[in-house]
């Protein structure tokens, strides 16, 4: 009698069950954070006169100020290129969406290396200019530059969710404000954008956090945000200290913006509610808005796809004219492969308990535990894999040095990739369609198996590509994480960079970013498909 | 009522969201093979009642019964899906990734006669041949028959339909109406509707259960919900009434009418409920009402009277012998229905 007693309040088992097992994947994401919070208090004083020092102030009033930046400039290219290649008749829609979702497969340390390679003093444009006389270009080190950067590389995140929350939009919303007696102008305002609100924050929360933990592209451009600043204070001395204190100081800014964006979501609810199956929208003509529609999606292209292949290629004339070799490394290639397969599948799995409990039962708990999952992505990788170094070594030594460690840090720092996306989908699949399919006898599992897993699709495939991409493009963890003899792509990259080969790194940038690149048109194809 | 012959059984139904109550003490009961109908306006729980019944909300206090068979009491809760109970949503609901035929056997779970009970309830209402279609290829009135033949599939003991037709334009509506009250009857089963349409409760259901505020006001087949309502409330929100004061003595009562028959004895000060069609009007010149206005709708037409300060509302059939000014004769037809004054 007493089981079947627990076996009536199912609901609330599973409920139960959710929570538990969320809340053990929320507490492995902030194992890091607790890591840093053990170095600080370990050394006291030492902390507090690296607290007050005016170059961490320096430090995080100008990381703040980066990530802002890139933000508002990611939105303000993102936002209109997901609308126009959703929603227009802009001519080659279809190409112009691959090329704009291309720098995704470009990671932040091969476009910067490719600003200061083309735009750069000594660059190829300051070559081919000094004939006419000008001896300076524009500064490209810095803060505008290092914006710059990683605004072309952080405006996809915005692309992606919004094209999402387009496709699924309903119709019968801009057609009912139409009716209205609305223009057009006026419904985008006041109709789609709100209607795009969760897609705007998730994508905005993805290039913030992104620009906070970025460290190819601001070391290479010399900005000294938070990133840089630590990896210095960790070369610099053997006292890991100092990076902590940084560190934690870089998590306590990502929490103030997580909270943000948590209080800006409110409380409306987005999945469709009328009758039937949503229809396909009709597409906006144009007109001749069409040309510079098309100039704004060149530009971007330009820089950001344009510029880094010129940059590989031109390398790999200069090293091949100067007699340089490359050993084609295949087995680098497949451990990337391999470890970024591992990532994304792991990632989807760890996601899946936390998005259905935050989206499906919402309460106060359930927020914290999907907020606490974002603070692994907020960190640095090179501090997530000292943290590992530091558990696996302490704790877990049959793990230390395996790949399944890697996988691990992989997976604290992208979770929230996955969860913007699966929450975004399950977001909009109506409860009522899990409710019937209970009312017709089946039980929860295998409605979440028959209905919700099937109509999740888009946004798990999203979601496992963009974890995927993301691994590939990885470096520090990769590094400092990876068992001994391990190489990747990016390793490698980051070896013949380091010791400044550059003829030599333009291969494996090349391998690189034709395997991500695949993987994005794999994506994209099967976007259009469902 | 035998509690023998009972489809479903609430007893003392009460449910509390976020300190509003929603479900307070509710009593409600329908008949084996009987067309039930949950009529009320919005908020008034209805909806909450049926997804009681269904097991996706739980309740705070009292008793669900499925036939024999207790579903939920404020400590144990049968899941929605070992219960039995079918579900029409008022948005349908249905599958959007599964075809027709996928979603109509989607209850099935590896029956043996899967396929052909698939086709068997395609046919039943009236959409064979569309097995392969996806549901948004569908119209309104389609989708909503996919729903109905998708909830009927696993032969449930019970169906609940919310708001079933309210998704439908009107013309539609009537003729869905018809085929959906035709096909429950064919297959015997005993259904549960919410609506909030009292034409749409009169004429389909068996039995008419009128919400208000989270209470059952009144359960009766619909002529006598029509005819003898046990509350002012009931008789306000089922058609349209007037309502005159008088004075009662047994089977007698006294008002601006005249002295009328009663249903049933009464005392003392009471309220006088008539329906606009219980009145016959004579052109009269000595007659003591008269027309203030007239609303012709071709079949029947309203006439609105003036009787001393009183003012009521009669309906007659479409006639050419009276217009507005005009004085007229006023008689009551068959005994009449009074509440206790308050």
């Amino acid at each position: 009698m007493v089981f079947k007693h627990l076996r009536f309040r199912s609901g609330r088992w599973s409920a139960l069950f959710l929570t538990i097992s969320a809340g053990l994947i929320a507490l492995i994401m902030v194992l890091p954070v607790g890591y840093l919070l053990l170095r600080t208090s370990e050394a006291g004083s030492t902390a507090w006169a690296q607290l007050q020092r005016p170059s961490t102030l320096r430090v995080f009033t100008g990381s703040a100020l980066l990530a802002i930046t890139v933000t508002a400039g990611s939105l303000l290219i993102g936002l209109p290129l997901a609308w126009l290649t959703t929603r227009t008749n802009l001519p080659g829609a279809r190409i112009w969406l691959t090329l704009i979702m291309l720098p995704m497969a470009i990671p932040s340390y091969i476009g910067a290396w490719a600003i200061i390679a083309v735009l750069g003093p000594r660059g190829l444009v300051q070559q081919w200019l000094e004939p006419l006389g000008v001896e300076r270009l524009p500064e490209v080190y810095g803060f505008w530059g290092a914006a710059g950067a990683l605004i072309l590389f952080g405006y996809p995140y915005i692309v992606l969710n919004v094209r999402v929350a387009l496709r699924k939009l309903d119709p019968a919303l801009e057609e009912a404000a139409r009716s209205l007696g609305q223009r057009s102008s006026h419904i985008f305002w006041r109709i789609t954008l709100p209607q795009l609100r969760p897609a705007l924050a998730a994508g905005s929360l993805l290039v913030i956090l992104y620009a906070l933990s970025d460290f190819g592209a601001v070391s290479l451009l010399r900005y000294n945000s938070f990133t840089r600043a630590i990896y210095l204070q960790y070369r610099a001395s053997f006292d890991r200290t100092g990076a902590a204190v940084l560190s934690l100081l870089l998590v306590g800014l990502a929490c103030g913006l997580l909270t943000a964006e948590a209080l800006s979501r409110g409380r409306a609810r987005y999945y469709r509610s009328s009758a039937g199956v949503s229809r396909q929208p009709k597409l906006v003509g144009l007109g001749i808005w069409r040309w510079p529609a098309l100039i704004f999606c060149a530009i971007v292209v330009l820089f950001a796809v344009v510029l880094p292949i010129v940059a590989i290629v031109a390398w790999l004339i200069i090293g091949l004219r100067a007699g340089q070799t490359w050993n084609l490394q295949l087995t680098d290639l497949a451990n990337s492969l391999l470890a970024a397969s591992l990532a994304a599948l792991v990632t989807i799995v760890l996601a899946f308990p936390v998005v259905f409990l935050a989206v499906r039962y919402p309460s106060r708990l359930t927020s914290l535990i999907e907020r606490a999952t974002y603070v692994g992505y907020a960190l640095p990788g090179i501090v997530v894999a000292l943290a590992l170094v530091f558990w696996g070594a302490n704790y877990l030594p049959w793990a230390y040095q395996t790949l399944g460690l890697l996988i691990l840090a992989y997976a604290v720092r992208f979770l929230p990739q996955a969860i913007g996306s699966l929450r975004t989908s399950l977001l909009q699949i109506n409860p009522r369609l899990e409710e019937a399919g209970r009312s017709l006898g089946q039980p929860a599992w295998r409605v979440v198996l028959s209905v919700t897993l099937p109509l999740l699709r888009p946004g798990i495939i999203s979601g496992a590509a963009l974890v995927f991409l993301s691994t590939l493009k990885e470096l520090p963890a990769t590094l400092l994480l990876g068992p001994t003899g391990f190489h990747t792509l990016a390793t490698d990259i980051w070896n013949n960079t380091a010791e400044l080969r550059f003829s030599q790194t333009a291969l494996p940038a090349l391998l690189l970013m034709v395997a991500a690149g695949a993987s994005l048109a794999l994506l994209l194809a099967n976007e259009r498909k469902t | 009522m035998q509690t023998a012959n009972l489809a479903i059984n609430c007893r003392g139904v009460s449910k509390t969201f976020n300190a509003t109550t929603v479900l307070d003490q509710v009593d409600f009961q329908l008949p084996q093979g009987s067309l039930g109908a949950l009529l009320g306006p919005s908020g008034c729980g209805k909806t909450t009642l049926l997804r009681l019944i269904a097991g996706f909300e739980t309740l705070d206090q009292g008793q669900i019964w499925l036939g024999q068979r207790e579903i939920a009491n404020s400590h144990r809760q049968v899941p929605p899906e070992q219960r039995q109970i079918g579900m029409v949503f008022q948005e349908y609901a249905l599958f959007p990734h599964l075809t027709v035929g996928q979603n109509i056997g989607y209850g099935l779970s590896r029956q043996t006669h899967k396929q052909q009970r698939i086709d068997e309830l395609l046919e039943l209402v009236g959409l064979s041949g569309l097995a392969q279609r996806m549901p948004h290829e569908l119209s309104g009135g389609q989708q909503q028959r996919v729903a109905l033949a998708r909830a009927l599939a696993p032969k449930p003991q019970l169906l609940l339909l919310d708001e079933p037709f309210s998704n439908l334009d009107a013309g539609l509506r009537d003729q869905v109406r018809t085929a959906t009250k035709q096909i429950l009857r064919q297959v015997g089963a005993t259904a549960l509707f919410v609506t909030h349409d009292q034409e749409e409760a009169l004429s389909l259901a068996d039995q008419v259960t009128v919400m208000l505020g989270g209470k059952v006001l009144q359960s009766a087949t619909p002529h006598e919900l029509y005819l003898r309502p046990t509350s002012r409330a009931v008789a306000e929100f089922v058609g349209e009434a007037n309502f005159l004061p008088g004075v009662a003595r047994e089977n007698r009562v006294e008002c601006a009418l005249g002295q009328l028959l009663l249903t049933k004895p009464m005392h003392g000060p009471v309220t006088l409920m008539i329906r606009p069609e219980a009145l016959n009007l004579v052109p009269d010149p000595s007659g003591h009402g008269q027309i203030m206005g007239q609303r012709f709708y071709g079949h029947d037409q309203l006439i609105d009277l003036q009787i001393g300060n009183l003012t009521i509302a009669a309906r007659t059939g479409p006639r050419l012998d009276l217009a507005p000014k005009m004085q007229v004769g006023v008689s009551v037809q068959g005994p009449v229905v009074a509440f206790q004054a308050e």
